[in-house]
């Protein structure tokens, strides 16, 4: 239970200093009392409701040119570069188990290119 | 189905499927204390729950009143101001669920839950003025089979053809229509699984079992396992592993599919996290804000600002840790984003990661090194001390 107290602390006054001092961030954070990456307000004509934490952008702070190559099978990014996109990203190289669904196999009214017939 | 239609079809749902009370009669939700009425999505009644019992247990007393008729019904309520009537959930302290009774007339929502965007509910346009939205965690949705299934893993391709022509879809082993389970077009469950097979939402076959619970019923009673597939949030799947089992997905243009989880079993939404399962969504929480634009209710105001992360955690109500058991991801966890429901897959980098804390809370065990300060993480890879753990940045 203490180290729980103590955790709850820690984070309290986390937060705290980020309120005084502003985190770090390649935007600027605005006041919260709020884990880092809390909620964000919004809804037409809300008011004048305040502005919260925006959804941080992904371009902000990952590199601008991630370099990642396609092995025949998954992509494997350089150390320090990250997937840019979601092929890379669905299909990145990872020793996480994976399971293949054989369309081609499976589906017997997928057509010959992969692409699906329209619904009836 | 048009919004008004849609709220008719709330109050007869309601009555027609009121839950079952506990063992003791239903009672009115008023006599309970500090009642806090929401509605909307089913697939996060579970964390309702959580959160409710924490707030029960709290020296300033706080009862979370649910009704989870389906994610759209949030919109009824605050763009039609439809009341909610019939009877809903609450939770005691302990954490059991109970059926307490509405007024004829209903009560107006005081928060909504919903697990996609309200433009995604039939006839919505778009949140209504003086309704705010509060975007919280991360749940995914899974593919369930019956846990005597042998099947491991389905494809979004697959999905189409299940789905969308049912037996004709020639997908064995999921051919019988009466054990392909299904959600409608009102539920974020299915707008989930719709988008994830390429299907328009109103074109999405099955059996429509109306709520998650129902689905995890379902597939747990079927006579034909093999043959029984359905669908339900993260959240309502972990809790019921001892029945169903979750399926690989693979979506389109992935070379294998994965699990929300680095593995079948395990519950550190990795897949989730990384980038490797496609089929997840943000809660979001919606409410009535007063005019300085802050949520009008002050016990909806307390609840969501905690559930969403706007507000730290406490003592009494550990909301960070309540999410991550619940099998919610925290933004801090994520290492991806995207821009809008079910939109091209993004690389993100939490600005505060919690990745350690995360793995501790949600598997019992992190090989990050505890620390109460940075000072208690060494020099090098992981200098900075994050929710109790030591991180890279």
């Amino acid at each position: 239970m203490k180290n729980t107290s103590n955790k709850y602390l820690i984070i309290f006054i986390f937060v705290i200093i980020c309120m005084i001092s502003g985190c770090s961030g390649e935007e600027a954070q605005p006041p919260s009392t709020a884990l880092p990456d809390g909620g964000v307000t919004s809804g037409e004509d809300a008011g004048g409701g305040e502005e919260d934490a925006e959804v941080y952008d992904a371009e902000a702070d990952a590199p601008s040119d991630a370099a990642c190559t396609f092995d025949g099978s998954c992509w494997t990014c350089a150390a320090g570069q990250r997937p840019a996109d979601q092929e890379q990203l669905l299909n990145a190289c990872t020793p996480v188990q994976g399971v293949r669904f054989d369309n081609a196999a499976r589906l017997p009214l997928l057509n010959d290119d992969g692409s699906l017939p329209p619904l009836p | 189905m048009p919004r008004r239609m849609l709220s008719v079809a709330f109050v007869l749902s309601c009555a027609l499927l009121a839950q079952p009370a506990r063992a003791q009669d239903a009672i009115p939700c008023a006599s309970l204390p500090n009642p806090v009425y929401g509605i909307g999505g089913s697939a996060q009644k579970p964390t309702v729950g959580d959160f409710a019992a924490a707030f029960r247990a709290a020296e300033e007393e706080v009862t979370l009143i649910y009704a989870s008729p389906g994610a759209c019904f949030a919109m009824s309520a605050f763009i039609d101001h439809a009341p909610i009537t019939g009877t809903a959930s609450y939770w005691e302290a302990d954490g059991a669920e109970g059926v307490c009774t509405l007024p004829l007339a209903g009560v107006p929502a005081d928060f909504g839950i919903m697990g996609n965007a309200p433009t995604t509910c039939p006839g919505v346009e778009g949140l209504p003025p003086g309704v705010g939205a509060f975007e919280g965690a991360v749940l995914g949705w899974s593919v369930l089979v019956p846990a005597s299934s042998t099947q491991q893993v389905i494809s979004s391709e697959a999905l189409y053809f299940v789905y969308g022509f049912g037996a004709e879809g020639q997908v064995a082993p999921w051919v019988d229509p009466a054990q392909l389970f299904s959600r409608n077009g009102t539920s974020a469950a299915g707008i989930a699984i719709a988008r994830a097979a390429g299907l328009p939402v109103e074109r999405l076959g099955g059996v429509d079992v109306r709520t998650n619970g129902a689905m995890i019923t379902q597939l747990a009673g079927s006579t034909q396992p093999e043959a029984a597939i359905g669908f339900v949030s993260g959240d309502v799947a972990d809790r019921s592993r001892d029945t169903t089992r979750a399926l690989a997905y693979q979506h389109v243009g992935q070379r294998q599919g994965y699990w929300p989880d680095s593995t079948a079993t395990r519950f550190d939404k990795l897949n989730i996290r990384e980038g490797r399962y496609w089929l997840w969504t943000s809660t979001t929480f919606y409410a009535p804000l007063d005019a300085s634009g802050q949520i009008a209710h002050p016990g909806a105001r307390r609840f969501i600002d905690l559930a969403s992360g706007r507000a730290a955690p406490t003592a009494e109500i550990p909301s960070f840790d309540l999410l991550i058991q619940g099998g919610n991801v925290p933004r801090c966890a994520m290492h991806v984003t995207r821009a809008g429901d079910y939109t091209e897959l993004l690389p993100y980098t939490p600005p505060v990661p919690c990745d350690c804390a995360f793995e501790a809370i949600a598997t019992g065990a992190t090989s990050c090194a505890p620390c109460d300060d940075d000072s208690a993480c060494a020099a090098g890879d992981a200098p900075f001390c994050r929710f109790g753990y030591c991180e890279a940045y």
